[in-house]
């Protein structure tokens, strides 16, 4: 009888330790290599430069080797983005201290959301420059970004409350810039899924 | 004996552990301003009313909100932009409106946050609303 009980006991053992394999999100092509061999390449966010709270240029160089966690924003939104403040604090609070981990959070209202506007606001969310970046630039090129980059939707929308219609969802990056991930910023339990899948992605390798 | 005891227990009964009428209407509103924070406050200022850094003020244990008694109601109503300071510190965020709450609504959302953590405050009535938002258009 025990025997039994064992027997059983193992397979939920083994399959505790596993981490689940996040699937790697986005269009992919397979391409042919120069030896003839075939290779899939994963969507992976493009190039970019903005400038972010301290006046610095933020560009896909900074993303390399660092698991990213991205958002769309505006300072002056009423709807969403207060409670994906308070989620990405939470991220923030467990993760920011690594420095292979960057939280990258765009303007989509750049006029309005200067570099000065984003220095105060993220002073006034009590957080220091370093792994958190609030990011400011032209705004087609972060609309383009938004929705061809990161795969989600983001534009100017009169009837909308603040102007602009835009997803709450955080984007998880790994270290090679592809996405892993989608969830609701706006709900805690899927911050919750982001926390866990996070901590699988910092393990893996480049 | 046993009537007499009995008879005292129904005295000390209606007399004692009652609620006043102000009291149950001022514990209605605050069950209904507890729902309506929680679906458009709070996501600002908190579930537990402590704001949000800098940016969102507090709205436990506010001066603010102790002072400006009388444009509450507008407040809620119309929103609030410009700075101003909560418990010595600057805000200057803009408050967005909520033109679709009904008076009663706005009365229950000032009596839960002025009684809701641990505060305790005077039942704000749906006529003080009201002259509030008189003053404000």
């Amino acid at each position: 009888m025990k025997l039994i009980w064992l027997a059983l006991l193992i397979p939920v053992l083994l399959s505790c330790q596993s981490k689940p394999d996040l699937p790697i999100m986005g269009p992919r092509e397979v391409i042919t290599l120069e030896d003839g061999t075939k290779d899939t390449l994963y969507h992976s966010i493009p190039e970019f430069s903005f400038l972010d709270q301290d006046s610095q240029y933020v560009s896909l160089d900074n993303l390399k080797g660092k698991v990213v966690v991205a958002d769309f924003f505006f300072t002056t939104c009423p709807s969403i983005c207060p409670i994906m403040k308070t989620q990405m604090l939470r991220i923030f609070e467990e993760f920011g201290g690594r420095d292979d981990f960057l939280i990258i959070s765009h303007s989509i209202d750049p006029e309005h959301d200067t570099v000065a506007v984003l220095r105060d606001y993220a002073a006034r969310l009590g957080v220091p420059s370093d792994n958190w970046r609030f990011l400011t630039g032209d705004l087609f090129d972060i609309l383009d970004l938004a929705q061809k980059g990161y795969l989600v939707s983001a534009k100017e929308d009169s009837t909308a409350p603040g102007g602009f219609i835009h997803s709450g969802a955080f984007i998880l990056l790994d270290k090679d810039q592809r996405i892993r991930g989608f969830y609701d910023g706006t709900k805690a339990t899927q911050v919750d899924f982001l926390i866990k899948d996070l901590k699988g992605i910092l393990n893996e390798e480049s | 004996m046993k009537k007499a005891s009995l008879a005292f227990l129904v005295f000390i009964t209606f007399f004692s552990s009652c609620d006043s009428e102000e009291q149950i209407e001022k514990k209605k509103y605050i069950s209904m301003g507890m729902q309506l924070y929680a679906a458009k406050c709070a996501q600002c200022h908190g579930d537990d009313g402590n704001g949000l850094g800098t940016l969102y003020p507090p709205i436990k244990d506010s001066d603010y909100i102790k002072n400006n008694q009388d444009s509450l109601a507008c407040i809620i109503k119309y929103g609030l932009s410009g700075a101003l300071i909560v418990n010595g510190i600057e805000y200057n965020q803009p408050m967005p409106a909520n033109p679709d709450l009904y008076d009663e609504e706005i009365a229950s959302i000032i009596n839960y946050i002025q009684n809701g953590w641990g505060q305790e405050a005077d039942f704000f009535s749906v006529e003080q609303a009201r002259k509030g938002l008189d003053n404000c258009r």
